[in-house]
């Protein structure tokens, strides 16, 4: 989690667990909460899209970007790995 | 028994009294006393709250599986950082999201279809051709008081690749009567059909360069309201539908390169579909009679694409009708004359100015000159939605793109956009039109975008 906060531009990192709740953060509290919330409930959405597509594919990665950030978020079964970077630092 | 006699006359003097009578009397008001009481409600309530002591559980984390999970997505995050950081695929990205949706309406081009001096004439339809290249301008008078004898045209304007106009129509087709209505065939680009005000329609064949010569389908009772193309199977030819204000709608069969003209049906909306000329008496002339005479003012018509052979038709008082294409009733014992009308819908109280059927959903749209719009389920007989416009509306039509949006016209410098859905404005897509104060035809292309007023 250092490599990665360390990394250029990155705002913060944020491990969620399965129920949504961050486990890890780098961010305060109040928008860790709000992050994993909000970015849990979208992985889920996105995961079932990828799968009623296809049933047998799966979601692997995601990426939002915005006018300000770039929302990095790689889901697992257990965990959910979310990575907040300002790219153009 | 009677007899006279006089007396000495007898008086007194009158006397004034000069004595008045006087007596005092004194009223004594006792006091009024007024008391003022405070009065304090007070309301008191007592709540109860119990809270449980929950044990905060701290949150098991398997650290193996996280150590595990984050050495497998590390690598993967750490590329994907890189890739975006510095990266300027969306340097020049700037979707504007945050602003509603408007519609951005360019004029792509003016054409002055009329001279200025022509301020009796109007543009009275438009029709593109099916590949989208050719817009055909019909023209006519706007006032008739009578028999129409003016000499009218349609003029033909080429849309270039780049989006152009021609300035000058590249081929102009005059006709002895004004234009009502246009309709260029839905497959075949080379064909164009016309109704006429002076009751004919037309049919021409634009392949050849050097003959304009149209051919001609047949005359109505009236002048004519709607001509329609209806697209049937790939072998069979088309047929040509027109309807009239004489309440008849024929339908004909154009074969041998549209030279040829055969009539296939002929459909009738009965005066007694009015229930006000229901109650009529039958005259001596009886069934004959009614046979020969006009039917019910026949404004407009359309076809549901869901149901190929089910069309909706709309009449000047205001009348809506299922009609089938199938439909086999003759009418007044002359077989040759057909009613097509299967079922009504509820009533206008003005007269219907056009109807259009969704070309996605069971609906169909009406307008009345009582400046309403109403959309109708082709199964129910009550309207699902009423849309009061500020203006009479005369036409309506079907938006490319999202075809559950209509756009509504006529007696407003305004083009209105509606959903059909749920009756709702497009209250961001709305555009005015500069300089004229009504629009009488609109037609989209289906490639791309043109209007008229």
């Amino acid at each position: 989690m250092k490599r990665i906060q360390s990394h250029k531009g990155v705002v913060g990192t944020i491990v969620v667990n399965a129920e949504g709740i961050p486990i890890k953060s780098t961010l305060d509290n109040t928008t860790t909460v709000q992050y994993a919330g909000l970015i849990s409930q979208l992985s889920d959405k996105a995961r079932s899209v990828v799968r009623d597509l296809d049933p047998t594919n799966d979601l692997t990665f995601l990426r939002i970007r915005s006018k300000k950030h770039e929302i990095m978020v790689a889901p697992d079964k257990e965990f959910i790995l979310i990575v907040v970077q300002n790219p153009v630092d | 028994m009677f007899s006279t006699k006089s007396f000495d006359v007898v008086s007194f003097n009158s006397e004034l009294s000069t004595i008045k009578l006087e007596s005092s009397a004194n009223v004594q008001t006792t006091e009024i006393v007024y008391t003022a009481d405070d009065t304090q409600t007070t309301d008191t309530r007592s709540i109860g709250i119990q809270t449980i002591k929950e044990q905060k559980t701290d949150i098991q984390v398997d650290y193996d599986k996280l150590a595990k999970f984050l050495k497998k997505v590390t690598p993967g995050v750490l590329e994907v950082l890189d890739e975006a950081y510095g990266s300027n695929a969306f340097d020049d990205y700037n979707p504007n999201v945050a602003e509603a949706s408007s519609a951005n309406v360019e004029i792509l081009k003016k054409i002055n279809a009329l001279k200025e001096s022509d301020t009796q004439l109007k543009i009275s339809d438009l029709s593109w051709s099916t590949v989208g290249g050719t817009l055909a301008v019909g023209l006519s008078h706007i006032y008739h008081e009578a028999w129409c004898d003016h000499l009218s045209t349609i003029q033909l304007y080429n849309l270039t690749i780049e989006d152009n106009f021609t300035d000058a129509p590249i081929k102009t087709l005059e006709t002895n009567g004004c234009i009502l209505t246009l309709s260029y065939h839905p497959t075949e680009p080379s064909i164009l059909a016309a109704g006429l005000f002076n009751w004919d329609v037309l049919v021409w064949n634009l392949r050849n360069d050097d003959s304009i010569t149209p051919t001609h389908v047949c005359t109505h009772g009236d002048y004519v309201s709607q001509v329609y193309w209806k697209p049937r199977s790939v072998n069979d030819v088309a047929l040509l539908l027109s309807s009239s204000i004489d309440g008849y709608i024929l339908i004909h069969k154009l074969t041998a390169n549209f030279t040829t003209v055969q009539l296939y049906k002929r459909f009738k909306i009965v005066k007694e579909r009015n229930p006000v000329e229901s109650a009529r008496p039958r005259s001596a002339g009886g069934t004959r009679e009614r046979a020969a005479e006009a039917g019910l003012c026949i404004t407009s018509f359309d076809f549901s694409p869901a149901h190929p052979s089910i069309f909706i038709v709309g009449t000047l008082c205001g009348g809506i009708y299922k009609c089938s294409l199938d439909s086999v009733t003759s009418i007044e014992g002359d077989t040759t004359l057909i009613d097509p009308v299967i079922d009504e819908y509820e009533r206008c109280l003005g007269g219907i100015t056009c109807i259009k059927c969704s070309p996605l959903h069971n609906l169909f749209v009406s307008s009345t000159t009582d400046k309403e719009i109403r959309i109708y389920n082709l199964d129910e007989h009550v309207s699902q939605h009423t849309i009061s416009a500020d203006n009479t509306v005369v036409g309506l039509t079907w938006m490319i793109g999202n075809q559950d949006i209509f756009a509504a016209y006529g007696a407003d410098a305004y083009i209105k956009f509606y959903n059909v859905t749920d009756a709702k404005p497009m209250t961001c897509a709305k555009f005015e039109i500069t300089g004229k104060q009504c629009i009488s035809s609109l037609c989209v292309n289906s490639k791309r975008y043109a209007q008229d007023n």
